[in-house]
């Protein structure tokens, strides 16, 4: 039982991986030189903490908290950060991250990584919930937004 | 139901009516009383006012419609013991915030001390030396309220105003669900709240950021404050919920609350949540 847990947890956590890669996490992956090559998720402490759901919708993943500890190569060799997700009908609910960095330079980068990343994933999708209006500051003034692009642009070539 | 949509001010616009049409003559005089007061209050524009007065020292009548907007200027000057000021634009074009949106960050002067730098008499102002204005803390708020007196002033009594939005309503039976668009992420809402009159305004250093500032700056620290990640606020008025928004960056709610009668949500950027008893959330995501 144990076993089985643990494999399914993992590639859950793959997935899920995945999914905050499509929502903006993948900018912040390149600040830590992770390379998808040398990266190997393991999943640890699963049995003590992962809740196992109650109900039986057909969710892809199945609600609990999930820890796991990323290994990756940076150029100053091999380092570590710890992430703890909580899953709750597919979204992620809150995430939060212990660096396990040795290297100076890596508990620098690790260090934006992790103040950084729960930018993307707090709240609830606005498509999904019903409103008649939204409140906020997206719309940026044109002039801004678009000489910001060209900079931005720029920047790059 | 009817709506229209427009791009003004360098943002969107939709005034929207439940129950009424706008006729195109309204539709028009709308959006010419924004283009006026555009090229009264925008820094932007070259042959603004407020161009003119960071050129030209001298007496200046100001528009009839400016003494709710330099009052409330000059009220939360005083609050925020002046890192709230009407002539931040100096700062702001230092660090690069310019007519040309240079972007090109350049030594921040410290920003004069408004009280001495002008005499305000409504109308009348004397500038003692040329000043930057910048109402881009609370402008929209205020021309918001006007174009809301102008709705009512044609017996549209039902109406949103969303400019960028910030919100402006009147009249609804049943109060409107409002997502609260999360400041990194404007797919995502942090909750949710509800209005039947009055604005809700928001404020974010996220979305207009460059280097190391965004679009607020302390005119005390000549630092664009990094601990709040975005703000909301209600209020009576857009002009009071707009300028408090961005006042909440520099001076503390229980402070600004002495002065003012508003609701506000504040997340900061260690996520934690603060709000006052009565800001009116019905759902919170986080």
């Amino acid at each position: 039982m144990d076993q089985q847990n643990n494999n399914t947890n993992s590639k859950k956590f793959v997935l899920s991986i995945a999914g905050l890669a499509t929502l903006g996490l993948v900018g912040y992956m390149s600040n830590i030189h992770l390379k998808p090559n040398t990266t190997e998720m393991k999943v640890v402490n699963n049995a003590s903490n992962v809740e196992m759901p109650q109900e039986t919708i057909s969710t892809k993943y199945k609600n609990g908290t999930y820890t796991v500890v990323g290994e990756y190569v940076s150029p100053g060799g091999p380092e570590q950060v710890e992430i703890t997700l909580v899953i709750e009908d597919d979204k992620v609910l809150n995430a939060s991250g212990v660096s396990k960095a040795t290297l100076p330079t890596s508990i620098n980068f690790q260090g934006q990584f992790l103040g950084g990343f729960k930018d993307v994933i707090l709240g609830k999708n606005i498509d999904e919930i019903k409103v008649d209006k939204v409140a906020g500051s997206s719309l940026t003034p044109k002039g801004f937004h678009d000489a910001l692009e060209k900079i931005k642009l720029e920047a790059q070539s | 139901m009817s709506s229209i949509c427009f791009d003004a001010l360098g943002t969107k616009w939709e005034v929207s009516l439940p129950y009424k049409e706008i006729d195109s003559k309204l539709e028009n005089k709308i959006k010419e009383r924004i283009e006026v007061f555009d090229s009264i209050y925008s820094r932007f524009r070259e042959d603004s006012l407020i161009s003119k007065m960071s050129k030209e020292t001298g007496i200046y009548e100001l528009p009839a419609d400016a003494k709710p907007l330099f009052d409330l200027y000059q009220r939360l000057y005083t609050v925020t013991d002046g890192s709230f000021t009407p002539i931040i634009g100096s700062a702001l074009v230092e660090a690069g915030y310019d007519k040309k949106y240079s972007f090109q960050v350049k030594k921040l002067n410290k920003v004069s001390d408004f009280n001495e730098a002008v005499e305000y008499n409504f109308p009348k102002i004397t500038l003692k030396q040329p000043l930057q204005f910048d109402f881009g803390a609370a402008g929209k708020g205020y021309i918001m309220d006007l174009v809301g007196e102008m709705l009512q002033k044609n017996q549209i009594d039902n109406y949103t105003i969303d400019a960028g939005h910030d919100l402006l309503l009147n009249g609804y039976d049943k109060p409107l669900r409002i997502a609260l668009e999360h400041p990194a992420d404007v797919k995502m809402a942090l909750g949710v709240a509800v209005l039947a009159s009055g604005s809700i305004c928001a404020s974010s250093g996220n979305r207009r950021k460059w280097g190391e500032y965004h679009h607020i700056i302390d005119a005390n620290a000549l630092q664009s404050p990094k601990d709040i990640l975005g703000s909301w606020t209600t209020a009576d008025t857009a002009l009071v919920a707009d300028g408090l928004a961005t006042a909440l960056f520099f001076t503390k709610p229980e402070i600004l609350g002495k002065y003012f009668d508003f609701e506000y949500l504040i997340i900061y950027s260690d996520y934690s949540l603060d709000k006052s008893d009565n800001f009116p959330i019905v759902d919170l995501y986080v």
